[in-house]
């Protein structure tokens, strides 16, 4: 039963990384940081309920406060990105050569 | 479910309760429209105030789960010290209105407050919330300047891969409980050698997210364009005091916690220290800005501290704390210079000892101090370092590290000869203020002293 679970967390993060990598709009990649987040809750959740202990339960509390906390900071810096610049997409992300 | 007894003891975490504190008074100062200067003494004030706190607080709070002992104290003290010296070099920029005054200082003591807790947690919920506590922070930090583009490119680029590696951190944390069922160090020494091969994968994506925020090589391309873009003071704040707390937290974690592992991570830390090492200061040779030069020149140091780590014992530890001292003096004095001199081109700092020659003279002390040439305390910081990687039996790894240490001599004794060996074109005009000279003068003096007296430094 465990696994089938693992096997939802693992795709879930696999899907967001992959969001990730090749999305290039900076709300979408926030987007898909947030499935991440969650990826790992339902994998800490998981093993928490199949093994009778609640750390992990309360590792997920921790977990979304922090993924709050982050997209919090996350908008705010797009926010004053797009007054700055006008661009709200990774590509034109190219004044500081990489 | 039988819940174990934890007796509630916790003064081992006042300094950072008081210095939570403090923060939220600077805060609450910052709105009340006071003085900006007299707040930033404030801020000062009550960094350096926290000091002797530590000193007084040793021991266990939380049963085990948080613990100030020597290290975590040394750490510690490197991290007020540093956070202290980065907020004096705010002080120029107060005259000119360059920088946002009260967000900046609160959000240094957060970070602070962040770096402090990651030391001394002994588990993996505190762990992982202190060190986003501190990341969090440093992506604000970046972003202080809202209407510079280069500023707000640097805090997204900072902030989208930070966020990715926190991510993969925490799923490593996620299969490192999955192994064990439980987050509490002392529990994870006892049954890290179950479930191998979850525990190595959790260990391993662990590790992976930690590399990304100490930029090392292979996950190094953020460090920089985040580095250029920055304010200065932000830059010499980021670049050195996350380092500092992460890989205190995550060499203690490593040696103390998966010292069962050790065959596994010390070749993976080979590979990572020598690719750090010799990456780092290769891409740094051709670097014309100063914070780009001093971006890759902190990646290499990071590769250096690395190699320290691979013996993997608590001597190994130490010497790795006694660099990262060391380093915060030396890296936070050279961008204090870049302040001062409020100029990023190395190729302008042409002739500038015959107009300012104290401040080349600072520049001079920490270039050789980085390069790591024997009057400095960078010297005694490397020699600790290869040390520990000779006694752990890898003389090799020190020889190619030494050979990359001249290499580094080229980009860091360029500044010094263009500073000391070029006629000048132009006068080049300051921007300081005391705060900032004090700051610099105790650089100085802990890059000398530390150098020749190196009994002070374990």
């Amino acid at each position: 039963m465990i696994n089938d679970y693992l096997l939802l967390s693992i795709t879930l993060f696999t899907i967001g990384l992959i969001g990730f990598l090749i999305r290039r709009d900076l709300i979408v990649m926030l987007m898909c940081l947030e499935i991440m987040f969650n990826a790992v809750n339902i994998a800490f959740a998981s093993f928490s309920y199949y093994s009778g202990n609640y750390t992990g339960q309360i590792f997920v509390l921790f977990s979304i406060a922090v993924a709050a906390s982050e997209a919090a900071v996350g908008l705010a810096i797009v926010l004053a990105l797009v007054r700055s610049t006008g661009i709200n997409h990774s590509d034109g992300i190219k004044n500081l050569r990489g | 479910m039988n819940i174990p007894q934890i007796p509630l003891q916790f003064d081992a975490i006042i300094p950072e309760i008081v210095l939570t504190a403090f923060t939220f008074l600077v805060l609450l100062l910052g709105v009340l429209r006071i003085n900006k200067s007299f707040l930033l003494g404030l801020s000062v004030f009550f960094l350096v105030s926290t000091i002797p706190l530590i000193f007084i607080f040793e021991g266990k709070a939380f049963g085990e789960m948080f613990l100030n002992d020597s290290l975590a104290i040394y750490l510690k003290f490197t991290l007020i010290m540093g956070a202290t010296l980065s907020m004096l070099m705010f002080s120029p920029y107060l005259k000119y209105r360059l920088i946002v005054m009260n967000e900046s200082l609160a959000l240094i003591m957060f970070a602070t407050i962040g770096m402090m807790l990651l030391v001394s947690s002994r588990e993996l919920i505190s762990f992982f919330v202190s060190l986003e506590m501190m990341a969090l922070s440093c992506y604000a930090l970046v972003a202080t300047r809202k209407y510079d583009h280069r500023a707000n490119e640097a805090a997204i680029k900072y902030f989208m891969l930070g966020g990715l590696s926190t991510v993969i951190m925490l799923f490593g944390i996620a299969l490192i409980y999955g192994s064990c069922k439980t987050t509490d160090f002392v529990y994870l020494v006892s049954c890290s050698a179950q479930n191998l091969e979850l525990s190595l994968a959790g260990v391993g994506l662990f590790t992976v997210g930690l590399c990304f925020k100490i930029a090392l090589v292979p996950l190094h391309m953020w460090a920089p364009d985040v580095y250029e873009g920055a304010p200065t003071p932000v830059t010499a704040f980021i670049s050195t005091l996350p380092k500092v707390a992460v890989f205190g937290a995550f060499g203690r974690f490593l040696v103390e916690v998966y010292s069962l592992h050790y065959v596994y991570w010390s070749n993976f830390l080979i590979v990572l220290s020598l690719v750090t090492i010799v990456v780092g200061n290769l891409l740094a040779l051709p670097q014309r800005n100063i914070k780009r030069m001093l971006a890759y020149s902190s990646i290499a140091h990071a590769g250096y501290v690395v190699m320290g780590l691979i013996s993997g014992t608590s001597d190994a530890l130490y010497s790795v704390v006694a660099y990262m001292f060391v380093y915060t003096i030396m890296n936070i004095g050279a961008f204090a210079v870049v302040v001062a001199l409020n100029e990023e081109n190395i190729e302008n700092y042409r002739g500038i000892h015959k107009f300012h020659p104290v401040i080349s003279f600072a520049m001079l002390v920490f270039m050789f101090s980085l390069t790591g040439v024997p009057p400095t305390a960078g010297f005694i910081a490397k020699f600790y370092v290869f040390k520990q990687a000779i006694e752990g039996g890898f003389t090799w790894l020190v020889v190619i590290a030494v050979l990359f240490t001249v290499v580094s001599a080229y980009y860091y004794l360029r500044v010094v000869m263009y500073m000391y060996m070029k006629e000048p074109i132009i006068a080049p005009s300051l921007i300081i203020s005391r705060e900032l000279i004090a700051g610099l003068f105790i650089c100085v003096l802990g890059a000398l002293i530390l150098g020749i007296l190196p009994v002070f430094l374990i």
